[in-house]
């Protein structure tokens, strides 16, 4: 069950990271791209299960669990706020919001390596 | 993020193996081979990557990448620096070779937070469908050739509790890990024909099976772990209360049928007083919905159980009765004393025990050697465990020279 949560926690990491390389990659192309399809397409429900839920025992570890719970609605509303930039990210005017949107959750993402193992 | 590959890869390169039994270094050298071919999908990803343009986020995918070579080290080091004796090895393989119809059946052992059973491929797809969707856009062509070629390749990896490295007398638990690969593997789900279809049907099968295969030892070893780290029912398992009560159902039996040579017979009546014990004192938290799925699961399923471990070897009850039979032969032709002709029996190896010799018997007369009162009040003894590996050990070499004896000519 641990291990299973590991992986979710793992997927939430790796499709908002895909939301950051699909923003980098638009800034270049000017064209939509896969990766901001897969970020588009996380959703609460699934953020909440792989970090916060309390219905699987041992989710993370306990000290980072409280500090967690601490950053959870600022990263879910990061996300929110991202995914509605990357919705309507074809008529965004200026590349400015895109980088602020690339920064934020960039900072986010931080604090979420600080709860999983990292090399 | 290659330095990080880097330093796993050379880890998983230079990994040691020197091991004694020519099977378990077959199997360590296969996992290696898998493991490095995993690292390459890893450089494939990184590579790709690198092919993105990506001046502003190049970090976080580093980052990613990085956090998911990790893991990969962990799983390495989970089966190349597994604490348990290498004998536990001889054990798995003689279940597996005797189930897996002569071809040879490769595995490896790891240190896991439970006992479980995985493989190499499995463990792969989990970090793939994670990592997976959007691949890179360059350089993608042979992953797909790759990933396909660990499947083909791929090892079962039979995993133990950490805590229990060293307790040679939760051994048998791994033969329950073991048979789910042999379950999937040989489509072994016809025994759940008729079986009430509950969510753990094979868990509560398998667990019949290994008793019926593996005796008493089994249910002693399962019913001693599970008071010792008891859990609820989930969508997969039946609850620890309920696996004992199908332990218990098999020692009822076993008592009923009274068969059982001494002083095997006399053991069972202690192990199933220690089952009854524990499950008094929890049959509580079962609802009585569910003890009578495990009852039922239990009287349907007995016979093909049993008619399955026929097809190979004899069920326990059976095997110790043939046992005492072609041990009494070998005495009646005055073979006894050539050594590779012996057929020990649970009482010989009681009394090599008490020599402090260790005994050439079959792994399920060893185990069940250590089922009395007496001998369980010497489970903390480290001379248990120390004879018991030797014995798998001495066990091994003298099968190796009777099959290397049969191949020479003439």
């Amino acid at each position: 069950m641990e291990e299973k949560n590991k992986l979710s926690v793992q997927n939430i990491i790796g499709r908002v990271t895909h939301g950051l390389v699909g923003m980098d990659i638009f800034l270049n192309e000017k064209k939509s791209n896969d990766y901001l399809k897969d970020f588009l397409t996380l959703r609460e429900d699934e953020i909440k299960e792989a970090f916060l839920s309390r219905s699987v025992p041992k989710k993370l570890i306990p000290s980072h669990e409280a500090e967690l719970s601490k950053e959870e609605s600022a990263f879910l509303s990061c996300v929110r706020k991202a995914q509605e930039i990357v919705a309507k990210i074809d008529r965004v005017e200026s590349d400015r919001e895109i980088e602020d949107c690339i920064n934020e959750l960039g900072s986010r993402m931080d604090i979420i390596y600080a709860t999983v193992p990292e090399r | 993020m290659l330095d990080g590959l880097n330093s796993v890869e050379k880890h998983v390169r230079t990994v040691s193996l020197e091991v004694p039994y020519v099977f378990k270094l077959e199997s360590l050298e296969k996992a290696k081979e898998l493991f490095l071919k995993w690292l390459d999908i890893y450089k494939m990803y990184t590579n790709g990557y690198r092919g993105e343009i990506l001046p502003r986020t190049s970090r976080h995918v580093i980052r990613m990448l990085s956090s998911f070579t990790n893991d990969l080290e962990n799983q390495v080091r989970e089966v190349f620096e597994a604490r348990i004796a290498s004998e536990a090895y001889l054990l798995v393989n003689e279940f597996l070779k005797t189930f897996a119809r002569g071809t040879p059946c490769c595995f490896v052992l790891a240190e896991h937070k439970e006992f479980n059973q995985t493989s190499i491929g499995t463990l792969l797809t989990d970090k793939l469908n994670n990592l997976s969707q959007p691949r890179p856009r360059v350089g993608m062509a042979n992953l797909d050739i790759v990933i396909r070629d660990i499947k083909i390749r791929d090892l079962p990896v039979i995993c133990y509790d950490h805590g229990q490295f060293d307790n040679v007398l939760s051994w048998p638990l791994l033969l329950h890990e073991a048979f789910h690969y042999l379950y999937s593997t040989q489509r072994l789900d016809r025994l759940a024909k008729d079986c009430p279809q509950v969510s753990w049907l094979e868990e509560a099968l398998i667990d019949m099976y290994i008793v019926n295969y593996f005796g008493p030892a089994y249910a002693l070893s399962l019913a001693t772990y599970l008071q010792k780290y008891p859990h609820e029912k989930t969508i997969t398992h039946p609850s620890f209360v309920s696996r004992i009560f199908i332990a218990l159902k098999y020692l009822e039996k076993v008592q009923e049928d009274n068969k059982l040579p001494l002083p095997s017979s006399e053991h069972v009546a202690h192990v199933f007083d220690y089952l009854k014990r524990v499950w008094d004192e929890h049959k509580e938290s079962d609802p009585l919905e569910v003890q009578d799925q495990v009852s039922k699961v239990y009287d349907v399923a007995e016979r093909k159980v049993k008619e399955l471990i026929s097809e190979n070897t004899l069920p326990f009850g059976e095997f110790l009765m043939e046992t005492e039979k072609r041990r009494r032969k070998v005495y009646e032709k005055g073979e006894y004393e050539y050594v590779e002709n012996q057929v020990l029996s649970v009482s010989d190896v009681m009394e090599y025990f008490d020599y402090g010799i260790p005994a050439a018997a079959d792994p399920r007369i060893i185990f069940n050697s250590f089922i009395s009162k007496g001998r369980q009040q010497m489970i903390n003894d480290r001379r248990t465990g120390l004879f018991i590996k030797e014995s798998l050990k001495k066990w091994h070499l003298k099968n190796a020279w009777l099959e290397a004896k049969a191949r020479k000519p003439g």
